[in-house]
């Protein structure tokens, strides 16, 4: 019994760590004082500054577009690997493969680094095309591993039963295999919202002034201070980004 | 014999990947290789003659001491992250599949709000007057506010912080699959629960601490905000240093050069994973 | 006269490999017009292969297939006039049983009227059309597979293949398939070709049945010439029980021959398939069922001629019939099935009880001894 009550209070804990920073953050947004450590009492103060803040704002809304849109292009790319690889036999399968993983694991910085030196030698200006084409690059193994993992557990029997009955390569994709593996395709796509949404250091590197995104601008913020409306637009985007996640998965959870 | 579609289709995506690869993949890297060999130019940032200076310069000591404090950081948090994490997804990997979504999603949640912004707010927890200290005097733990920001230790913090998720997803994603009969096998064949745990689901979940530290190392050594908001003035991390090449300095063959040798490192490392047995097998998501 | 069979499909000295491992050494087959073929086998012969390189899954290592006259070895799946119903029927799990059973024509490009007439008389001739709103998952065994079967004949196809369709159903379901199986490729007319590893079933249901083992064909016939006449032991020994004596020829004659079974004297017909000669060792085979066992009251004397003299070790009774297992003198174990007769009261037989075996002139199979 007190062995189950330490288990539970040792979990608690840990979520705890997880999620004080958050709580911080979204209590604080309500602070009437631009203090960051003491409670001077509930305001909208921040909210409402928030809402004049143009820059801010814009970068929170670029923020969330280019996470949509790399989410979506690394789930178009990450997907039609992941069916190339299950259904294709190629020469250099298996260093596909094994990219796969070793880009997973490899540190943002490395990727930052090569990234933004093949954008300036190949003279793309860096801005929302180099941020997206980044951020695809370092989302889609996470969609093609999971797409993977997803077609491997789809009967080889299904895709045979097609192209008995008639179906040509394509049509077997289409009308079997992507049904099939909607599911993972949406995990995948979900994956990679958070990972683009969540990452500094690769936009650090391939991101322009032009496209400034919001943790950049925080970034170039935090030796000037960071004014409590910060603090209101992260409250206001985390719950803006639980509402539309759950509500996704609602629907996908429905049509299942 | 396919049909000319069904061809074409095969043609039009192997090209997609090819190129996808090479160009995304393979010639970044390739260029930074390259780069680590040249010469610095201070307008077009590269030039000629080929040479080992760059190599040169990471023998520089005052480079070896912020290198070695950083692995020493990166060390501490990997052990630390992998203490608190694996009893921590041991617990929740074990309970009812309908629940296990549901606290794996609750680590994922934070992720949402960027790690900067997270770091920042750790300011507000760790400064004199934050939430620490205020606990800490009001619980009469202690009686003067520690100081704990902009120190090493809140470095560490941050780090830890960050970078726990990082260790519990690849960790879950062996310990889930994990066998109880294997344990309760062990138990009947005479070990006791002690030696059960450690003979027994300690190795096999071996590919998903291997993985576990990978990711929390390495970034470790890496992420530069972490210590820019929460770090002392020499709380540089190898990260920082890569960083001020680029940016700041911008002498790109040295920066290429130390990421050259972090990838390296990097390759040492998954070659340790690869051997650890890969019972994580490449097609399962490791986290 | 008889008429000449139509050759449909030919399959020409056929070999497949796996890597090094070989799956089918040089198989000859053809399928006629409107029969229904088995292709039966213990697990590992070949069959599966054999029918997947019909529809057109795997490619001849050598050899061809052809249809019509025409050789399709490498024609893709898509392009033949051939459907195959799956072992576990893998019907699509995210589209209804309309949807299922029209995916052939949709892939046709048939028009949508023409699709749903077309549909409904398929579900039909499977009574499953009252379940074409169902999914896959809330169908049972036997009504999956029933969808699978329409799946595949409406398209229509020149031969039909079915992969042991059968054996994820119960022992009951399974019986009333067969029948059905049977019933519904004489109305259809359409040529099947069945691969089962259950020799009742193949018996039951073919034309004409092709045994299979480790990649070799070792007879094709109709069940009745599988069963009767087994070519070799293997056939003999794979499909039914059968009792094997070992003989020893003693002396060839113009159509018969002597020789000793059991340190009996027999005279036994010349077999047609191969030539005896004296000296030489043979085989004798005889099914349970052909053997006639007869109770003997006083076991001091003689057995009759052409009676091999036996003792019962144990019997099981199966309802119409009994199977007796009796040691023989010479020391070996036959098994005997006879049929219950109200009218003869020396059917009450019981363990220990001794008696005579014997069998009707000209019933036994004779081989050579390998």
């Amino acid at each position: 019994m007190v062995r189950r009550i330490l288990k539970y209070l040792y979990i608690a804990a840990v979520y705890l760590v997880l999620y004080v920073p958050l709580l911080v953050t979204i209590v604080f947004s309500f602070n009437n004082s631009s203090s960051a450590d003491i409670w001077h009492g509930f305001t909208l103060k921040w909210y409402e500054s928030l809402l004049t803040d143009k820059s801010l704002i814009n970068s929170a809304l670029r923020s969330l577009f280019l996470a949509a849109a790399a989410a979506t292009s690394s789930t178009v790319v990450g997907t039609i690997i992941a069916i190339a690889l299950h259904r294709y036999r190629f020469i250099g399968q298996r260093v596909v493969y094994g990219s796969l993983s070793v880009i997973m694991l490899s540190p943002e910085i490395i990727q930052g680094i090569s990234l933004v030196m093949i954008f300036v030698i190949l003279g793309i200006p860096l801005g929302f095309v180099t941020l997206l084409l980044s951020h695809t690059v370092f989302c889609f193994p996470f969609v093609t591993v999971t797409v993977l993992a997803r077609l491997k557990g789809v009967n080889r029997n299904l895709a045979e039963s097609g192209a008995d009955l008639g179906a040509s390569d394509v049509d077997i994709v289409r009308f079997i295999l992507i049904p099939l593996i909607l599911p993972a395709v949406f995990a995948g796509w979900l994956m990679s919202f958070t990972l683009s949404i969540d990452d500094v250091i690769i936009s650090f590197f391939v991101g322009g002034k032009e496209y400034e995104i919001l943790p950049l601008k925080i970034y170039s913020m935090v030796q000037t201070g960071i004014q409590p409306d910060v603090n209101a637009l992260c409250a206001a985007l985390f719950f803006a980004t639980f509402v539309v996640v759950m509500l996704s998965y609602r629907l996908v959870r429905a049509k299942r | 014999m396919l049909k000319s579609t069904d061809n074409f289709c095969r043609q039009a995506v192997l090209y997609f990947i090819f190129i996808w690869f090479g160009i995304m993949v393979f010639a970044p890297n390739l260029l930074v290789l390259l780069a680590s060999f040249l010469s610095r130019d201070p307008v077009w940032y590269l030039r000629l003659p080929l040479n080992l200076q760059n190599y040169a310069a990471l023998s520089d000591p005052q480079l070896m001491s912020v290198i070695l404090k950083s692995l020493n950081l990166a060390f501490c948090t990997t052990l630390f992250c992998l203490l608190i994490a694996y009893p921590f997804t041991y617990f929740i990997a074990r309970f009812a599949k309908e629940y296990r979504a549901l606290f794996l999603m609750l680590i994922i949640v934070p992720f949402w709000t960027n790690s900067l912004i997270r770091n920042y707010a750790l300011i507000s927890i760790l400064s004199e007057n934050g939430l620490l200290n205020t606990f800490l005097i009001k619980w009469g733990l202690i009686s003067q506010p520690l100081k704990l920001l902009y120190t090493d230790l809140a470095v560490f913090v941050g780090m830890v912080y960050t970078l726990l998720p990082f260790m519990i997803l690849p960790l879950y994603a062996v310990l889930e699959k994990l066998d109880l009969n294997l344990l309760e096998a062990a138990e009947d064949l005479g070990a006791g629960a002690t030696a059960a745990f450690f003979r027994v689901i300690v190795p096999i979940s071996l590919p998903g601490i291997t993985a576990g530290c990978i990711m929390v190392f390495l970034p470790a050594l890496t992420l530069f905000y972490v210590s820019d908001i929460l770090g002392a003035a020499d709380s540089a991390i190898v990260g920082s240093v890569i960083r001020d090449q680029f940016v700041v300095i911008k002498d790109w063959p040295v920066g290429a050069a130390i990421n050259i040798a972090l990838t390296i490192f990097m390759l040492f490392l998954l070659h340790l994973y690869y051997k650890s047995g890969n019972s994580v097998d490449q097609e399962q998501p490791i986290w | 006269m008889e008429k000449l069979p139509v050759p449909l499909l030919e399959l020409k000295s056929v070999t497949k490999f796996f890597g090094a491992n070989k799956v089918l050494d040089d198989v000859d087959l053809s399928i006629n017009d409107g029969e229904f073929l088995t292709l039966l086998g213990p697990s590992g012969c070949g069959k599966t292969t054999l029918l997947r390189l019909i529809a057109g899954f795997e490619r001849p290592t050598t050899g061809k297939v052809i249809m019509n006259g025409k050789e399709i070895s490498h024609l893709a799946p898509n392009r033949r006039a051939v459907n195959m119903v799956f072992q576990q029927y893998a019907l699509f799990p995210h589209m209804t049983v309309f949807d299922n059973v029209a995916f052939g024509l949709k892939m046709k490009g048939l028009p949508k009227d023409e699709i749903e007439v077309e549909v409904f008389r398929a579900l039909e001739k499977v009574k499953m059309n009252m379940f074409y709103l169902r999914y896959p998952s809330e169908l049972s065994s036997g009504q999956q597979q029933r969808v699978a079967i329409a799946r595949a004949f409406i398209n229509n196809p020149k031969i039909l293949l079915l992969d042991e369709p059968l054996s994820a159903l119960d022992y009951r379901l399974r019986q009333e398939m067969q029948i059905e199986l049977k019933e519904l490729q004489r109305d259809l007319g359409m040529t099947f070709v069945y691969v089962t590893h259950d020799q009742e079933e193949a018996l039951a249901m073919s034309d004409r049945v092709a045994v299979l083992n480790e990649g070799l064909i070792e007879q094709v016939g109709t069940p009745i010439q599988i069963y009767e006449e087994p070519k070799n032991m293997f056939v003999a020994k794979f499909v039914g029980e059968i009792n094997v004596f070992d003989g020893m020829v003693i002396k060839v004659g113009d159509n018969d021959f002597e020789t000793i079974v059991e340190g009996m004297f027999y005279r036994l017909r010349k077999p047609s398939t191969f030539d005896v000669v004296r000296g030489s060792k043979i085989k004798v085979l005889l099914r349970p069922e052909d053997l006639l066992v007869s109770k003997v009251n006083d076991p001091e004397a003689e057995a009759p001629d052409n009676a091999l003299r036996g003792v019962i070790s144990f019997l099981v009774y199966k309802g119409r019939t009994v199977d007796l297992w009796i040691q023989t003198a010479g020391g070996n174990m036959v098994m005997a099935t006879q049929f219950f007769n109200e009218d003869d009261p020396d059917i009450i037989y019981e363990v220990n009880d001794v008696v005579n075996v014997s069998w009707i002139k000209d019933w036994e199979v004779i081989l050579p001894d390998a």
